[in-house]
C-alpha cells in the first residue's frame, strides 16, 4: 500500500538538486550574469512551455504509457488559435471575444485528442507512441493546411501578455508553469486518483483486479496532457504573436528528457512530479548558462546530450542501489 | 515481288501517318513542366505560388511536388516525370552531388532542367536561378551601418543569432555579410554568436544573451524565426536595443511599422520571383531561347525609415497569399 511513497524515494530527488545545485554554484562564477534574480526569473520562462507539458507527461509515464505529439500538438494549438482569430475578427467579431472563442476551441480540441489516444489504447490495445506518433504526423499536417505554410498573426498586442507579460515583476508562463505544478503535484500526492495512476502503472491487472478503472485513468491522464499542450501552444503562439506551423519541433524529446531526468521511470509505476520540476530546472539551466558563457553552438548539444545520460545514469544507479538494499533487507529478514 | 511490293508500300503509308500524327501532337501540346520543392513552409510555397503564376501567364502546364527532404523521395519524383516525358523539370536540389544521377538521366532524355535556391554540381542545367545569401545579409548590414552612424557611439556591442547547426553555409553567408558591414565602424565589438532559428528558441536565447550582455546594443538574426524571437526577446526585457533582421513576412513587416522601434530593417529573399523566373526560363529553353546560366534574383530591404515601401510589400503579399 505504501510502496508508491517509498519508490518517492527523497533520496533520488536530492541527488539530482545536489547536481543540480553544484551545477548553479559553477554557473555562478563562470557564466555572466547567472546568479541574478533576472536571470532566475528567465530560466523560469525559458522552462515553462516544456515544463507545462512535462508535468502531465509525468502521470502519462508514471501510468506506463507516453505521448510523441507534443511539438506537433503545441504547434497545432497555436496555429488553430490563430486561425479561429483571424477567422472571427474578419466576420466581425471584437477581438478579446475572437481570442477567448480561440483559446477555448484550442484547449477543447487538445483535451478530446488526448482522450482520443487514450481510447484507442484501451479498445484496441495499440501502444501509445504508435498513436500518438500518427498523431503527431497529423497534427503537423492540419497545422499547416489551416495555415496554409504562412504564420497567420492576427493577434491585438495586448494577446502578448499570455507568453510575454509580467504580473508584480513576475513572468507570466513562470506563474503558470508554478500553478500547474501546484495542480499536478497535489493530484499525484494527495488524491486516490494520483494513487491510482500510480498503481495503473505498476501493475495494470493488479490495479484492475483491485476494482480501479484503468480505462478511464488512462484516458483523464492523456486528457489532461494533451489539454496542456494546447495550453503551451496558446502561450507560445502569445510569445511569437503568431500561428506557425514549424513551432515547437522536436519538443517531445526535452520533455520526455526531463522527466527521466527527474527520476520516472520509463516502465511505469514510479516517479514524482517535484522530480520533474527539478529535472526541467537543470536542463534550462544547462541551456541558459551555455548561452550565456556564449559557448559554441555544436558544444552545445554535445554537452546537453551528455549531461542528460550523466543525470539519467546517476538516477539508475541510485535506484538499482535501492532495490538491491531492498532485496537484501528482504533476505536478510 | 508484287506482294512484297505491296507490304512496302503499306509500311510506308503506315509510317507517314504516324509520323504525321506525331507532328501534329508536337505543334499543339502544352508543354509540361514540372516544379519540385523539398519542403513545405513559407518560402517554398511563395515559390509555388510565382511558378503557378509563371505558367499560367506563360500558358504552359504545371506539375508540382514535394520531395519532402528526402533524397530518395526526390529521385522517385525525377523518375515519375522522366516517365511522364515532362519538357522540363525545375528544381531546388537536396543535394549538389547526390541529386545529380537522377537529373542526369533525365537531361539525357532530353529534358530541359532549370535549378533554383540550391546549387548541382553539374553542367547540364540551363539556368539556375537564385538569391546571393551575403547580399541579404548585407543588406542588412547596411541598414545597421546608418543606424549606428547615426545613433551610436563609444563601445556598440553587437550579437547574432543563426542557423549554423542546420544549414551552416547559408547561414555562415548571411552572418558574415551583415557582419562585414559594420565591424570595421570603430567601437563594434561583437559579445555572442548563437544559434536559433524558430521564433520560440529564439526568444529564449535572445533574452538569455540580453542578460549575459545588458550593454547590448544590437541583435541580428539571419532568418525569419529569429528575427521574431529577438524582436518578442527585446520587447519583454524593455531595454533599448535594435533588431536587425533577415527575410520578410506579414509579421516582420507588422513590426517595422509599429511604435516600438525595436526592428529597424530586414532582407528578404524573393521567393515569388525565383519561382516565377525559373518558369520562364524553362519555357525559354524548351523553345530553344537563350538564357543566363545563372540569375540572382536580387534581395529586398524593408527599412522602418521607408514605409511607403513596406506597405508595398504588404500589398504584394497580400496578392500572392490570396
Amino acid at each position: 500500500m505504501y510502496t508508491w511513497i517509498k519508490e518517492n524515494n527523497p533520496l533520488k530527488k536530492q541527488m539530482l538538486l545536489s547536481i543540480l545545485v553544484i551545477l548553479c554554484i559553477f554557473l555562478s562564477f563562470a557564466a555572466p550574469g547567472f546568479f541574478t534574480i533576472n536571470n532566475f526569473l528567465n530560466v523560469l520562462r525559458n522552462s515553462s512551455m516544456q515544463g507545462i507539458i512535462a508535468f502531465g507527461m509525468t502521470m502519462v509515464m508514471i501510468a506506463g504509457e507516453i505521448d510523441l505529439s507534443v511539438g506537433s500538438a503545441v504547434a497545432f494549438a497555436g496555429c488553430l488559435t490563430a486561425w479561429v482569430v483571424k477567422t472571427l475578427t474578419a466576420l466581425g467579431m471584437g477581438a478579446p471575444l475572437a481570442v477567448l472563442c480561440g483559446i477555448a476551441l484550442a484547449l477543447i480540441v487538445g483535451y478530446s485528442l488526448g482522450v482520443f489516444s487514450a481510447s484507442v489504447r484501451n479498445k484496441f490495445g495499440v501502444p501509445t507512441f504508435i498513436i500518438t506518433l500518427a498523431l503527431m504526423t497529423a497534427l503537423s499536417g492540419f497545422a499547416n493546411l489551416i495555415t496554409g505554410g504562412f504564420p497567420i498573426v492576427p493577434f491585438p498586442m495586448w494577446y502578448n501578455f499570455l507568453g510575454g507579460g509580467y504580473v508584480l515583476g513576475i513572468p507570466v508562463p513562470a506563474i503558470m508553469l508554478v500553478l500547474v505544478f501546484l495542480i499536478v503535484n497535489f493530484i499525484m500526492t494527495s488524491t486516490t486518483f494520483g494513487r491510482s495512476v500510480y498503481a495503473v502503472g505498476g501493475n495494470m491487472e493488479a490495479a484492475r483486479l483491485s476494482g480501479i478503472k484503468v480505462a478511464r485513468i488512462k484516458m483523464i491522464i492523456m486528457g489532461i496532457t494533451s489539454l496542456l499542450m494546447a495550453v503551451a501552444g496558446v502561450m507560445v503562439s502569445s510569445q511569437i504573436m503568431s500561428g506557425t506551423a514549424s513551432t515547437a519541433k522536436g519538443w517531445e524529446l526535452d520533455v520526455i528528457s526531463s522527466v527521466v531526468i527527474g527520476g520516472t521511470s520509463m516502465n511505469g509505476g514510479s516517479g514524482s512530479v517535484k522530480g520533474t520540476f527539478i529535472g526541467i530546472i537543470f536542463l534550462g539551466v544547462v541551456v541558459n548558462g551555455m548561452t550565456l558563457m556564449n559557448i559554441n553552438e555544436y558544444w552545445q548539444y554535445v554537452v546537453k546530450g551528455f549531461l542528460i545520460l550523466g543525470a539519467v545514469l546517476l538516477n539508475v544507479i541510485h535506484e538499482n542501489k535501492k532495490i538491491n538494499s531492498i532485496a537484501d533487507a528482504k533476505a536478510a529478514a | 515481288m508484287k506482294k512484297s511490293l505491296l507490304m512496302f508500300f503499306t509500311a510506308f503509308l503506315l509510317c507517314t501517318s504516324v509520323f504525321a500524327e506525331g507532328q501534329k501532337e508536337a505543334g499543339d501540346e502544352k508543354i509540361v513542366i514540372s516544379g519540385i520543392v523539398f519542403q513545405d513552409d513559407q518560402f517554398f510555397n511563395t515559390i509555388q505560388k510565382g511558378m503557378q503564376a509563371a505558367a499560367e501567364d506563360l500558358g504552359v502546364e504545371l506539375l508540382l511536388a514535394n520531395s519532402n527532404n528526402k533524397q530518395d523521395k526526390e529521385m522517385e519524383l525525377v523518375n515519375t516525370y522522366i516517365a511522364r516525358k515532362v519538357d522540363a523539370i525545375v528544381i531546388s536540389p537536396l543535394s549538389e552531388t547526390a541529386s545529380v544521377a537522377a537529373l542526369q538521366r533525365a537531361h539525357d532524355k532530353g529534358i530541359k532542367i532549370v535549378t533554383y535556391n540550391s546549387p548541382l554540381s553539374a553542367d547540364f542545367p540551363v539556368s539556375y536561378v537564385n538569391s546571393s545569401q551575403s547580399e541579404l545579409g548585407s543588406g542588412s548590414g547596411k541598414a545597421a551601418r546608418e543606424y549606428i552612424e547615426k545613433n551610436l557611439d563609444g563601445e556598440i556591442q553587437v550579437a547574432t543569432l543563426a542557423f549554423k547547426s542546420l544549414l551552416p553555409e547559408i547561414s555562415d553567408m548571411r552572418v558574415n555579410g551583415f557582419l562585414n558591414e559594420i565591424t570595421d565602424i570603430p567601437g563594434v565589438k561583437i559579445v555572442s554568436q548563437q544559434d536559433a532559428w524558430l521564433a520560440e528558441d529564439a526568444l529564449a536565447k535572445a533574452g538569455d544573451i540580453i542578460t549575459a550582455n545588458p550593454d547590448l546594443d544590437i541583435l541580428y538574426a539571419a532568418n525569419d524565426g529569429g528575427t521574431v524571437g529577438s524582436v518578442m526577446a527585446v520587447n519583454n526585457a524593455n531595454k533599448d536595443i535594435v533588431v536587425f533582421g533577415i527575410d520578410a513576412s506579414e509579421q516582420l513587416a507588422g513590426f517595422l511599422k509599429d511604435s516600438t522601434d525595436i526592428l529597424q530593417a530586414t532582407t528578404g529573399q524573393q521567393p515569388f520571383e525565383i519561382g516565377y523566373q525559373s518558369i520562364e526560363f524553362a519555357v525559354k529553353a524548351i523553345k530553344g531561347e537563350p538564357v543566363e546560366p545563372t540569375v540572382i534574383v536580387p534581395g529586398l530591404v524593408l527599412d522602418r525609415r521607408d514605409p511607403a515601401g513596406v506597405d508595398q510589400f504588404l500589398t504584394d503579399l497580400k496578392a500572392i497569399t490570396k
